[in-house]
């Protein structure tokens, strides 16, 4: 059955506080989630003071310089630290969002940084994302088709094909979205989630793609699209502005049209 | 920390294939319940009588009755889509969802069909 709170042994508890200089003039203070995988549950909430005036501006920059300055034993997922790998996708304030995008001075007071919800939590803010990444392999991610491409170019779309793309391929597969979703946490093992949702309508909206009624078969089922309950906490979550429950709705418009 | 692994991704089951039927039953009988609600709503509050009488020989006018018959059947079939609705939502062992909505489905069919008969009975009243 869902559970409404989380296991008690999953609670984070008070944890270590690292000051900050005295001599500070800009001091932020950040509560981060930890999670020691070798020292087992309860996790903790670790706060640490920085001076804004010796740190970037970003909540990733905060994050990389308590790494490097303070506490080597952070763990966090970073790469591309503009918006485009999606590995630094992390719950701040309480939304789910990049931590590269993310201004320090966006957040009132004191900033608290989680790992994305409802994951298993591999160390601190790194999560295990195997299942989002399966399910966005099962909407087979790919061009199908049955025609043979063209010998002499490549298959070609008019700018109006294109254009349907637009607002569906920017997708970083973050996971910001599926994880923000109520009804992701309560069926994930069966509902795909928005961000594979999304894709599914990506590939079906390609003029190239061949395999639209196949695409609609497989998405035709109570859990993996229907469970979608138009909550719309995706597209509030997505960092890159991309609006997941249009697509979702996309998607149950063409199957009613079908059936109709 | 648990892994997640993929045998336990329920998702890789076939789709069942009936899933948007029961979408559209859900907005196309709450378009019905939208319109045949306030129609006897305001039938009733206009009937200028609260006896029982009365009430009994508007109903069993044969085109009241069949609208009403109408809202009946709409009324239990959103009835049980919802219910089914919540079921798969927050129920996850997958014999007792089954058992839960054939349970809903017999009740509701049960409730439509002694709501007809009523009106039924009532229509054929000498």
């Amino acid at each position: 059955m869902a559970g409404l709170r989380l296991p008690p042994d999953a609670r984070p508890r008070p944890g270590k506080v690292h000051p900050g200089p005295a001599e500070a003039a800009a001091p932020r203070r950040f509560v981060i989630y930890r999670f020691d995988p070798d020292a087992g549950p309860p996790p903790r909430l670790d706060t640490y003071t920085l001076d804004l005036e010796t740190c970037g501006p970003m909540v990733l920059d905060a994050l990389i310089k308590i790494k490097n300055e303070v506490d080597p034993t952070l763990s966090f997922r970073r790469s591309c630290r503009e918006g485009i790998c999606g590995s630094c996708a992390m719950n701040i304030n309480g939304r789910n969002t990049l931590a590269c995008t993310r201004r320090i001075d966006q957040y009132p007071d004191e900033l608290r940084i989680f790992p994305l919800p409802h994951r298993p939590v591999i160390k601190d803010l790194v999560t295990d994302l195997s299942r989002f990444y399966r399910q966005y392999a099962a909407v087979e991610p790919w061009l199908k088709d049955r025609t043979p491409p063209p010998p002499d170019r490549e298959r070609l779309q008019s700018p109006e094909e294109r254009a349907r793309l637009v607002g569906l391929e920017e997708c970083i597969l973050c996971a910001c979205c599926s994880t923000s979703c109520p009804s992701y946490w309560w069926n994930e093992a069966r509902f795909l989630g928005p961000a594979a949702l999304l894709q599914a309508y990506r590939w079906i909206q390609d003029s190239r793609d061949e395999a639209t009624a196949e695409r609609l078969d497989a998405l035709d089922d109570a859990y993996r699209l229907y469970r979608c309950h138009t909550i719309m906490n995706c597209t509030e979550a997505c960092p890159k502005g991309l609006d997941p429950s249009r697509a979702i709705a996309g998607i149950k418009r063409l199957l009613a049209l079908r059936r109709l | 920390m648990r892994t997640v692994r993929a045998s336990e991704d329920l998702a890789r089951l076939a789709p069942s294939r009936a899933a948007v039927g029961g979408w559209l039953g859900q907005r196309l009988s709450a378009v019905a319940l939208l319109i045949l609600v306030p129609w006897v709503v305001f039938s009733l509050a206009t009937i200028g009588s609260a006896e029982p009488e009365a009430l009994r020989a508007w109903v069993a006018h044969p085109g009241h009755a069949t609208v009403l018959a109408g809202l009946f059947l709409a009324a239990y079939y959103h009835a049980a889509l919802g219910l089914e609705v919540v079921i798969q939502d927050y129920v996850h062992p997958e014999h007792l969802v089954a058992l839960l909505i054939l349970g809903v489905r017999l009740a509701a069919l049960a409730g439509a069909l002694s709501a007809v008969a009523a009106l039924v009975w009532l229509v054929t009243l000498p």
